[in-house]
Order: C-alpha cells, then structure tokens, then sequence
C-alpha cells in the first residue's frame, strides 16, 4: 500500500470532531474520496498534505511517516488545493518554474525543459506567457494539476478539482488525471461529485460525518447497492408519499404520472421493478440508508 | 538544515511580484525623480561643502533616501504576508519541502533585495549627478559606505520589524499605522536621545567622514548599526518561529529560537555598549571633576620654562618634558595635570628620581625637599602613550557636549577634541598633552583657572613624510623632519599638530602669514593666481583696518590658517571668549573650510563674473565698468579673509510651538580677537573667574547690536540678562546652565555697571584709554583684577572694588518713564539753531542713569561728535537721575535731530533702549538754555487721563482658552513653560494663546509691552477696567502700534480691518459695541468713542474677532472732555 492511514482523528479547538478513527489504506493509482460537504473531506486532505496536523492517529506515505518525516514526505507530494488561485503578477510558466524550484528541481536547463513538457502536457504552452490570472476556469485547473505534477511526486491529492467547470472541462481533466494515473503514482481525488469518481477512480472511501462509510472499488459499492434501486410509474398523490419515505433519485413526467427512481431496500405496496444501479445510486443508498445496519453485516 | 536554493527561489519570485506592484512602481520612479533632483538641489547650493568633503552628497542622499524608503519597505513587508493569508494559492507551496525559514527568509529576502537594487540604481542617479557637478571629487566609495552603514541595517531593521509585529497583530493596516507612528516618533521627537539608542535610521548619528582622519567614532557608529542590524535579523528569526504554517519536524522550529533568542541578545549587547560608552566616559569626567575638586587646593608651581621634546612613533608619542618651576607657596609636593591616557615613565630632578604618584589625570610630584616660593626648580618628566579624549570640556554641561553640530540643518558633523593617529596628531591645551600646573575644571572653586605665561620651547620628532606644526619660529633640523619650534614670546599655552601639511606663506611687515594646508587640499592657490604678488598687501590692509577698529595689535611674529579635520570643535566659555580653534599664533579651520561660503573659491569668482555676489551686493561690475579678473580675485580674497573677523558664525532660527520662534547669534570660534586679548593678557580673580572675560569684551566694540533678534526673540539677550539680574545674584548666573547663551551679555552688563561711575567721572573715552593702557602694560604676564580695580578707582576718583560684593545679590534696578521728544528750531542773526528737548522721569526708589544718543538726519546717524559753535560736541552723553526724580533735557544742535536713542541701562524698562523721534521741527523764538531741569515727578502723568495698561493685573484681565484636547495641553504645558515672561511673536504665525510681547511702539510707562492672539471669531477677550472719577463726558481712547500687515497698505484702502470692543458700564446699565478702523489708525492714542458716565468702571472689552491676522491688547485710556 502506498498510503496508510491508522485510527486518525482530528478535533478542532471549538470541539468539532472532524474526522472520527479513520483507517485506510490507499494503493496506487487513483483513488477516490467522496462525501458530502462537512464530511471532513479537506480536513483530511489537509492532514494528508501536512498542512494541518492530526489529533492523533498516523499516516504513513511509501514508508515515510507523515508526522516525522514532513520534509520528505513533501518531496513525493503534490497537491491542488479546492480553491487554487494566484498572485495576480505571476504569468503561467513562471508559476510553474517556481513550483517547480521548490519542489527541488535545481537543474535551471532540466528544469526548464520539464516546465515546457508540463505546460505541452495540459495544454498551457501556448498561454504560458499570459499572466495565470488571466487563464479561464479550466486553464487555471490545468496549471494547478500541472503545478502538482511538475516534481513528478508519488502522491497527488486533489481536492474537489472539477467544482465550478463546465463539462467539457471536467472531462478534460478527468483524463488528464486518468492519464498521469498510468504512472504507477497515487492520486487522492477528494470530491462530492460522483461522477468524478465512477469515471476514473479504481478505489474508493465514503466519508460521512468524519467517519468513513465505504471503502473498496466502485464495483464494490455498486454491488452493494444492487436491488436497492427501483423504478415505478406513480400518480401525484404516490409521488408525495413515496417521497416522503423514501429518497427519490429521478423524476420523469409520464403524461399525468410519474416515473420515478427510488432508493430503499424492499419497496412493498407499489408496483415497482429493480433497477441496475450507478454510482450515483450506490452513494444515496449509503448516505440516506440505514448504514449502520449494513455496516454490522 | 537551509537550502539556499529554496530562498532564493522564493525571493526571486517576491521581488518580482514586489517589483511588479504599481506601489512599488510609483515609489520607484518618485524616488529616482526626487533623488535626482534632490541631487541636483543639494549640489547647486553647497558646491563648496561637497567638493571639500565629497563623501557628504553620497551620506545627504543616502540619508533622505533612506527615510523614504523605511517608510515604503514597513508597507510592502507587511504587504506579502497579507498576501499569503488571502491567497490559498499559497498552500501549493506551503506544501513543498521547504522549511518555513527558507520560505519567510526567501520572501524577506526578495523584499529586501528589490530595495536594495533600487538603492543601487539611485546611487547610479546621484554618482553620475554628482560627477557633473563635481567631476573628479566624487567619491562613488562613499555611496557604497553610507549605503552599508546606513540603508542596510535600517532595511533589515525594518522589514524585521515590520514582518514579527503584523505576525503578532495579524493586521496590515494597524501594523502600518503602527509602524508609521514609531518612524515618525523616532524621527520627530525621540531623535538623539539616549545617546542616539533609537536612532534605527542613522539621521542623528555623526556621519560625517572627514577626508583627513575619516568618521569621528568610528567603532561607535559600527556597534549602533551592527546593533540594529541584528535587531532586524533576530526580529526576522522570531517572525520565523511564529509564522503559521506547519514546520517539516516538530523540533524545527527550535534552533531558529535559540538563534533569535541569541542574535537578539547580541543586539542587546551592542546596545549596551553603545550607552555603556557613553555612561563610562560620563562616570570618568565625573570621577575627574570629583578629583579635581578634592585637590582644586594642593600646592602648585608657576611654571616658567617649558621645554617639551617630542618623538612619534607609529600613532604612539613619547615625550620628555624638562620644565623649569617656580612654588607659588611653600611645599614639597607639588600637583600637576595630565592627559590620562599617557603613562608616565619617568621624574627626575638634577638626574635623581623624585617620586610621582597619579590618580587618573592628576599627578603628584613628591620633590625629597620643601620648596619655597623664591625657589627654582627643574624637573624632567617622561611619559608616552595615547591622548584620552574623555578629559577634555570638563565644565561643558552633559547637554552641550552631546548637543549634535549640525550643517546644513542635516548633518551630525560629529565632534573631536584631539586626534592622534599614525598619520595624524591634533593637540591642543584643552586635551593636556603636556603637564600643566594644578587641576583642571573643578566645579566647587575657580581656583583651578590659573593660567600662567610661561616660556615654552619644543622639539618635534614626527613619523617620516609628516609635518609638525606648533607657536614659535619653525626650524626644521638636518633629517628634514625633526622640528624645533622657538616662540617669541611667553605663552599660557601650547599646541602640537602633526599631519602631511603643506604650507603656502607670505612676510608681510616681518609678520609671516601661512595657510597650512593638507595634502592634495589646495582648492585655492590655483584660483588666485593672478593676485599672488598683492596678497601681501591685502592681508596689510585688512589686518591694519581691524587693528584700528578694536584699537588692539597683533603681538606675534606670525599668523597661521592651518587646516584640520572637520570633526574638531570647540565651546565657548564664560571665561574666554577664545575656543579651542583658536591657539596662539594660529586659527584651526575645518578642512577646506567647508562650511563657508566665502571659501567657495571658484564659486565665488563665477558669482562676481555673473555680477550676482555675495555679501552686500559686490558684483562683477563697479561704477559701471566690468571688473577684471584680476579684481574679481582680489575680492574674493577679501571676503575670505573676513571670516576671521566675523563675531558671530550665523544665526541659530529655532521655530517653536504656537508660534513662538526663537533666534540666537553664534559665536564663531574663528573670530581672530582672542590674538589680539586673551593670548597676551590675562587679568585674573581668584574670587572671579570672569574678570578676564569681563574686560575682554568691554575692550570689543560691541557695535549696534541686532534689532532684529530682538524683534523675533521679543526681548534682546541683555533685556533676558537684567530679567535675570533682579532674581539672582551674578555669582550664581555664571553657573546658570540654563541661560548659558547670555553669559557674554551677563557679563559685559556687569561689566558696564561696574565701571559706570568711573566711566562718568572721566568721560566714557577716557576711561577706556585709561583701563587699555593698563592692561597693555602688563603684556604677557597675569594681572590681578582686584588690582586693577584699585588702580583704576584711584585714578577715577571712586571705589570700583567695593562694588564687587553686590555680586553676590540679585540687583535692585532702576525704573524710567521716557516722554516723547521735541525738537525746535530758532534763527539768529548767523545761524540756525535747534533745540532738543526731552523730559525722563525715574521711577524707581534707586538712583540711577540714562544714555543719551542723539543721532541726525545729515549726517547718516553715528557720529561721536557734531560741530556747535565751531567745537566738538558729545552726541552721546549719561544723565543720572536721583529716586523718583524727573528732569527735562535741553540741548542745541546745528543740525536737526533725527533719533533719541534712549538707553535705560540698568533699568527694569522693556525694551531697555527707545528709539524716540519727532519728525516735527516747530520754530519758536526764544532758547531755552542747555542743561538739565528738574520737574515735579509726576510731570510726564495727564491728571486728565486714566490709564490701564496690560501689565495692571487687578484692572487687566485675559480669557482662558478652552480646553484643546491631550495634545493641546500637551503643547500649551511646554509653552508656559517659557523661561521668560515676554517672547517675541510673528504676525504672520501669530500664537494661538495670549502670548506677552513688547514693543517701543506699545504703551508702558516703563514696559512696553502688548498681549498677543492669533484673529478668532469673538471667543477669545482681552478687558481692562477703567476707574471712573466722576460724572462726565469721557472720550475713550485705544493705544495702537500699527500692525506689520497694514504698514504697507494704503491708509484709505477698501478692505476694512477693524478691532471689535464691547463697552459696557454696569452703573450706567448698558453694553455697547465700538469699532476701531485699524487701517486708518496710527502708532499711539486712536479715540474710539465718547460715553457718558456717572462713575464707577467702563469695562472695556476687545474680541479677537477682526480680517487681521492677530489681536494686540494694549492699553486704553479715559479723558474726560
């Protein structure tokens, strides 16, 4: 395993127990974290990125303990945080120079050729004399994944990158995560949008509340949210009752009915047939289910 | 461990962020804007200065430069970590693998290195001005020094600074405004105190580097910017430790503790220092004077020969002594002083030891015999090492001796006493490099102060290549370098100056005239190449002019200029006016005399070819034909040669709070007099160390004085000094720290007055001649003052010495009430006439005098004597008055009297001296014949009228000002805190409070004086209650002098100046209010109303309501009709 997380916690000084006995263990490739907002997502990317220190617990990075070893940890690091923004007066291929000095890249020719091959590989070469604030929403993701990578680090951690772009941009860098991913490195994908996750991620954890919900591959979790997703035709007034039992995925007008999709373990009284759930379906089965229950099983 | 890559990573990118900030842009571009032309400003205005010591642009510059720039980095350094706090962009690079010091010390780094590329590109600016102006002077070294000394440690200071405390208060704009504050709080107020501790900028420290002998403390101006040098670095140390952002280990942060814990305790040390220095050495005079009182009574010796042979080796000298002695009582042991700084190696006596003991500067010489006062002895003393500098002004104040020289209102010049290097020695008698007789400064007798003349013979030995230079005829051996020096004459002192001089030098009248000059310091010969054959005459024409003017001659055989750096400095003394620039035979001048303008050589040539010189308008053309070069040159030898004839240096403005400025003249240390006086003659008083002083300046033509310091000061220094004189005995103002500038005018005053009976009973010339021929008959040789007194008593026919013990009081003065003058006129069959007339009346229950100045039109004013009935006639006599005796003053004129300069002398009258005129001339018939006619002492009184004047405090009365906040108390507390109780006030800045001020032009019976407010809008009142005596019509009168602002304004103009009055009577029930048209007023009674009254007060108020820029309360005056 390339990154093991053991009984970490973290509680704020207000008391907010933000992450309650997390135990992981992340392989290679990508991996992905998903959970609602306030799940303790960025608290535990922020731990993992050493910029925040943990109330107890240990974290272990290809071998380096992450509370001992901060300096060597940060050189297999690379990190984009949620909300990357920059020095107004920095243009784009400065920007990546810098990161890439300080990520101990001291060879100024070496250097500059990695900044170049970067800049190709998101497809920034051609603005990298503009200053970075002036990038759109997509370029400026791509700077900051490019600014992660350009040290070539072991571990990646991103933190919910797609929030805000169109979705020509979001598939855009989905590959280009799934492609650097190939790289035998690690790459947290830290996000609420399953998407994200169903589409380039081989293994997962579910945050929820500071705890993790799930953990395995996206495979896994679909699984076992199988026969857990339904699909019924209902009148207006089964449309009110359903949902307020249960939680309701899809709705589609059917001439004066409605088809809809629902998550529940058995749905008795209605006519309803399963349906072959997504990741989508698979996460509101965990979120809104009685998970404590499948978490004895 | 620190990767320097890391740092220079991070502030290679923050100075391009920096410098891409349009902040830092407009600073940039300001800053080369204003240095340029600072540059040029500086440059064209004192060429002189700069050209002698090139250094001073580059510490000018630097120094502005530097303010600005503290000013802008407390802006930017806080700046960035504002940035980092809103970016979380930085989080991308918090989370690389560099330490938190090699991220703060990169940003800090990158801040500090943008500023000191622009400190390099402004040196560029300035060096490339500079080699403009001043061509091969330029010293482009200097940028780099001042840069390193000053710009330097205060960047780093404050960028630390800046950094730890918006770490602490985490906000930019308090941090800002904090640190803005402190800027200006050091700056402003805290400046030099405390020996210059706070001073992180390096504006009050002596920075000037003299091209001789370099900076004045060197070692102390390297530990005080070392000192906050490291202050910053520990501040950026700190900042470190409490920068928020999580450390690579847990122990990481700790060694950057422990280092700013040590850097911060090594800047502490350093500050110690820098005060212990100053502690020390002040402890160490103390201890001295301490000594010096202790022993101020111990047997002493008139030393008769002094012969002083004198070897240089490297910077130390060795010295042999051989003096020959004479006990001024009997004893056996006998107390010199000497230099601490050299040890003693050796006493002999006829080539037997005699035993020395030493405690700090005083040494002890135990001969194996009592000596007696008719014995001779000889003795040899030797002794070697370095000068100890600390010994020197002893009774110089504390305040005085830290006070900072200042030029051109920004440099600390820096102040030495003595130098002595391997390549340059400067000794004179104040630094007692050579044994003298007795203690030095004891403040508990004036014993000390016995100065004898003695015959003093020397041999210099000094290092190869260098000059000896002291008094007497100059002989230099075989070896070229060793030196004998013979003077003609005995001397009180000696000096020894060692140096790589070269001399320029004229025989004039067998008197040798010599400029010594340094090395490669000749900016003149070169300029006055045409005169060199009539420069003999010029110094003949000068020094004759001046020996008539002060009716003295110069005794010696020879006059030297001799250059020295520019940190050496003198004081005056109360009882000397000689300073130390000043020795026998020679005057000390600052190297290249770069603080005058009259030595401005080539300058002043250009100005006179321009026809825009200097100095009375002597331009390059003369009754309308263009001077020639050769003229050009001959005056501005002239002009330079004036220095030494110039009492006063220039003028010291001060510019106070509430508008209240102060002016005072300095002495100039080169005032060439003391050659003439102090270096001949010497009359001495045990009891009274300012005997000396005392005829020295009674010999000096004071001249007319200076008006015009009167008029800013609002009292002249000897109207301060009688103040003074009615509170506190003469003995103790001579140790008056606090009004130590008016020890000259104390002085002379008590001089004036001590002598004034003699001076009566044989005329005022007279009795000068007689008390000259005196002094001049005992020429090198002490004369008792108390001797004197008797002499000259005897020949006066009064008791002078008598006079002596009122010293020891505070003096009862005098009162005068002067009426105005008349003049009439009378024809006769031959001639015209005309009759002066002029009633004073004495106040006072003391008798008492008045000088009587009559100037006339015709003649231009001063004249000693006018032609009446074809003799000479005084035009300045005395006239006494008995206690409360009034008398009418007639005199004849064959010419019309201008002026009556009345001066009340000793007398309580403000201003002491009147300048009284009639410019009408009425013709009358019949003479009234000369002499003096006593009146009815309340002649000069109109029963007619009542007057209240300001300084009647039961009818007189002033409003408070309102509360004006902290500050406003703060700034009314300093200014009751005046010294005196009348200031001078400036119309067009006028004060914000009722400020006393006098006046020959306000009313007074005997003070003439006003109360003072700046125009408000009717708050702020002066009243005066009038006594009313009965019913009656009673016309109401104001007493105006003109104000400034309305003397050049037509009389009739449009715009209305009025004065605002309430006149209100509580008997006669009502309130009305009047008006006084100012602009058509004049000096004196001006009616504003007339009222009924049936008895009673009128209570008469004047607002502060008017379009004139101050209020002068006066006086009013009632006349019943």
């Amino acid at each position: 395993m390339s990154i093991i997380i053991k009984n970490l916690n973290k509680v704020y000084p207000n008391g907010y127990h933000a992450l309650k006995d997390i135990n992981l263990e992340i392989p290679s490739g990508m991996f992905g974290l998903l959970g609602p907002n306030g799940a303790g997502k960025s608290t535990l990317m922020r731990i993992l990125v050493a910029l925040m220190e943990p109330s107890s617990g240990e974290v272990e990075m290809y071998g380096c303990n992450l509370l001992k070893e901060r300096q060597e940890v940060r050189r297999i690091l690379g990190y984009l945080p949620q909300d990357f923004r920059f020095f107004a007066k920095f243009k784009v291929v400065e920007y990546l120079d810098y990161a890439a000095r300080l990520s101990g890249m001291t060879d100024g020719r070496k250097r500059k050729q990695a900044v170049a091959d970067m800049l190709e590989q998101v497809g920034l070469y051609e603005v990298r004399e503009r200053y970075a604030s002036k990038l759109s929403g997509g370029m400026k993701r791509r700077l900051g994944i490019a600014q992660a990578l350009i040290h070539e680090p072991k571990v990646i951690i991103v933190d919910e990158p797609t929030t805000g772009l169109d979705p020509e941009e979001r598939i855009r860098f989905r590959n280009l995560l799934t492609q650097v991913s190939g790289n035998d490195i690690t790459i947290i994908l830290s996000t609420h949008i399953v998407g994200d996750i169903s589409s380039s991620c081989t293994n997962m954890a579910l945050l929820n509340k500071g705890e993790v919900s799930f953990r395995g591959s996206p495979e896994e979790m679909l699984k076992r949210a199988e026969g857990k997703v339904w699909r019924l035709i209902v009148s207006n007034e089964e449309y009110k009752q359903i949902s307020m039992k249960y939680p309701v995925i899809s709705t589609i007008p059917r001439g004066r009915n409605w088809e809809i999709q629902v998550v529940a373990d058995e749905l008795s009284g209605y006519e309803a047939e399963p349906f072959a759930p997504n990741l989508e379906h698979a996460y509101v089965y965990f979120m809104e289910s009685k998970l404590d229950l499948w978490l004895n099983d | 461990m620190i990767h320097l890559n890391n740092i220079f990573s991070v502030s290679k990118y923050e100075s391009k962020l920096l410098m891409r900030s349009w902040f830092f842009k407009v600073f940039a571009v300001l800053s080369v804007l204003l240095i340029a032309l600072a540059s040029v400003g500086i440059l064209e205005m004192n060429q002189h200065a700069f050209n002698s010591i090139p250094s001073l642009v580059a510490y000018n510059l630097m120094l502005y430069f530097n303010v600005v720039q503290a000013i802008v980095s407390i802006f930017l350094a806080s700046e960035y970590l504002k940035r980092d706090k809103q970016l979380d962009t930085s989080e991308v690079f918090y989370v690389r693998p560099l330490s938190n010091a090699e991220y703060l010390l990169g940003k800090m780094w990158g801040t500090i290195r943008v500023f000191l590329m622009l400190n390099l590109v402004v040196m560029v600016i300035a060096i490339t001005i500079s080699y403009i102006y001043m061509q091969e002077n330029v010293s482009p070294l200097s940028f780099l020094l001042y840069f390193a000394l000053l710009n330097i440690p205060t960047l780093v200071y404050i960028v630390g600074l800046s950094t730890l405390l918006m770490l602490i208060i985490k906000n930019q704009a308090l941090t800002f405004v904090i640190l803005l504050g402190y800027i200006g709080l050091t700056l402003f107020y805290v400046g030099d105190k405390c020996y210059y501790l706070f001073d992180y900028m390096g504006f009050n420290i002596p920075l000037v580097k003299s091209t001789i002998t370099g900076f004045s403390d060197l070692q102390g101006i390297l530990i005080h910017r070392l000192l906050y040098f490291l202050l910053g670095l520990g501040f950026i140390l700190c900042s470190i430790s409490l920068f928020r952002r999580l450390p690579n280990s847990p122990r990481a942060l700790f060694p950057w503790k422990v280092a700013s814990v040590f850097i911060l305790s090594a800047a502490l040390v350093c500050g110690g220092y820098h005060v212990g220095v100053y502690i020390i050495k002040e402890n160490f005079q103390q201890k001295m004077i301490s000594l010096n009182n202790q022993y101020v009574h111990e047997p002493k010796m008139e030393v008769d020969s002094c012969y002083i042979e004198v070897v240089q080796e490297r910077e130390v000298l060795n010295f042999k002594t051989h003096i020959q002695g004479t006990p001024i009582k009997d004893a056996s042991t006998f107390i010199f002083t000497l230099n601490p700084g050299f040890q003693i190696t050796s006493v002999h006596t006829d080539g037997k030891p005699v035993d020395f003991r030493r405690e700090e500067h005083l040494l002890w010489l135990d001969f194996p015999q009592v000596l007696t006062k008719n014995d001779s002895v000889r003795f040899t003393i030797e002794y070697e090492g370095m000068i100890d500098e600390r010994i020197c002004y002893l009774d110089i104040p504390e305040e005085l001796l830290i006070e900072q020289e200042k030029f051109m209102s920004t440099f600390n010049i820096g102040k030495r006493y003595s130098y002595q290097t391997e390549t340059y020695t400067l000794l004179t008698p104040e630094s007692y490099w050579y044994p003298r007789p007795g203690v030095c400064y004891s403040s508990e007798s004036p014993d000390w102060q016995q100065c004898y003349f003695s015959n003093f013979q020397m041999r210099v030995k000094p290092n190869q290549g260098l000059t000896a230079l002291s008094q007497g005829e100059r002989q230099l051996e075989a070896d070229s370098v060793t030196t004998t020096f013979n003077p003609e004459y005995p001397l009180q002192s000696l000096s020894l100056i060692i140096g790589k001089y070269n001399d320029f030098s004229i025989t004039v009248d067998e008197t040798q005239y010599a400029v010594w000059y340094l090395d490669g310091h000749d900016f003149f010969s070169h300029e006055l190449d045409l005169i060199q054959d009539t420069i003999p005459s010029i110094l003949a024409d000068v020094r004759f002019s001046y020996e008539n003017q002060i009716g003295m001659y110069y005794p010696f055989k020879r006059f030297s200029i001799v250059e020295v750096p520019a940190h050496f400095t003198g004081y005056s003394r109360a009882w000397t006016q000689a300073q130390e620039q000043m020795q026998p035979e020679m005057v000390l001048v600052p190297e290249k005399m770069y603080n005058n303008w009259r030595f401005n050589v080539k300058g002043q040539k250009e100005m006179r070819k321009q026809g825009n010189g200097r100095g009375g308008g002597r331009g390059g053309r003369r009754g309308g034909q263009t001077m020639t070069d050769y003229d050009i040159q001959m005056g501005v030898m002239r002009d330079m040669l004036f220095f030494m004839l110039e009492k006063n240096a220039g003028v010291d403005f001060r510019s106070g709070q509430m508008g209240r400025n102060t002016v005072s003249m300095k002495a100039s240390p080169y005032y060439v007099f003391p050659q003439m006086y102090n270096f001949r003659y010497n009359v001495y008083s045990s009891e009274w160390p300012v005997a000396n002083r005392m005829i020295e300046l009674l010999l000096q033509d004071e001249g007319g004085g200076n008006m015009w310091v009167r008029n800013i000061n609002g009292l002249s220094n000897d109207e301060k000094s009688l103040m003074l004189m009615q509170e506190h005995s003469f003995k103790d103002l001579q140790n008056d720290i606090e009004h130590r500038d008016l020890i000259n005018n104390l002085i002379k005053l008590q001089g004036k007055k001590l002598f004034l009976d003699a001076e009566r009973q044989l005329g005022v010339l007279a009795f000068q001649d007689t008390l000259y021929a005196h002094i001049k008959a005992n020429a090198f040789q002490n004369l008792s003052f108390e001797a004197l007194l008797d002499t000259l008593g005897q020949i006066a026919g009064t008791d002078i010495k008598s006079q002596l013990q009122e010293w020891n009081h505070p003096s009862e003065l005098t009162e005068f009430m002067i009426g105005t003058p008349t003049v009439s006129r009378v024809e006769t069959a031959t001639m015209e006439i005309y009759q002066a007339e002029i009633v004073i009346s004495n106040l006072s229950d003391k008798a008492g005098s008045v000088n009587m100045k009559i100037q006339f039109w015709s003649q231009g004013g001063n004249t000693d004597y006018q032609i009446f009935d074809g003799e000479e006639k005084p035009t300045e006599w005395i006239i006494d008055f008995a206690p409360h005796e009034t008398k009418k003053i007639v005199t004849h004129w064959e010419e019309t009297p201008g002026t009556f300069l009345i001066n009340t002398l000793f007398s309580k009258n403000l201003p002491v001296q009147v300048n009284a005129r009639n410019n009408r001339v009425e013709n009358i018939y019949t003479l009234t014949p000369e002499g003096e006619y006593l009146l009815s002492e309340d002649f000069l009184k109109n029963q007619e009228e009542i007057i209240v004047d300001n300084e009647d405090s039961l009818l007189f009365a002033l409003s408070v000002p309102p509360p004006s906040g902290f500050l406003g108390e703060w700034i009314n507390h300093n200014t009751d805190e005046e010294d005196f109780k009348y200031i001078g006030v400036n119309e067009w800045h006028a004060p914000a409070r009722w400020t006393k001020t006098t006046d020959q032009n306000y009313y007074g019976q005997s003070i003439r004086s006003s109360v003072i407010i700046r125009s408000g809008k009717g708050n702020q009142y002066a009243q005066w209650k009038i006594p009313v005596p009965g019913p009656g019509r009673y016309e109401l009168y104001y007493h105006v002098r003109r104000p400034e602002q309305l003397r050049r304004e037509n009389r009739w103009g449009k715009k209305k100046y009025f004065y605002h009055f309430i006149v209100s009577s509580e008997v006669d029930e009502y309130e009305e209010e009047a008006e006084l048209n100012m602009r058509q007023a004049y000096d004196g009674w001006n009616l504003i109303d007339t009222y009924g009254l049936t008895g009673d007060t009128l209570v008469v108020r004047l607002t502060d309501e008017s379009e004139l820029n101050m209020i002068s309360a006066d006086a009013v005056k009632i006349v019943k009709k």
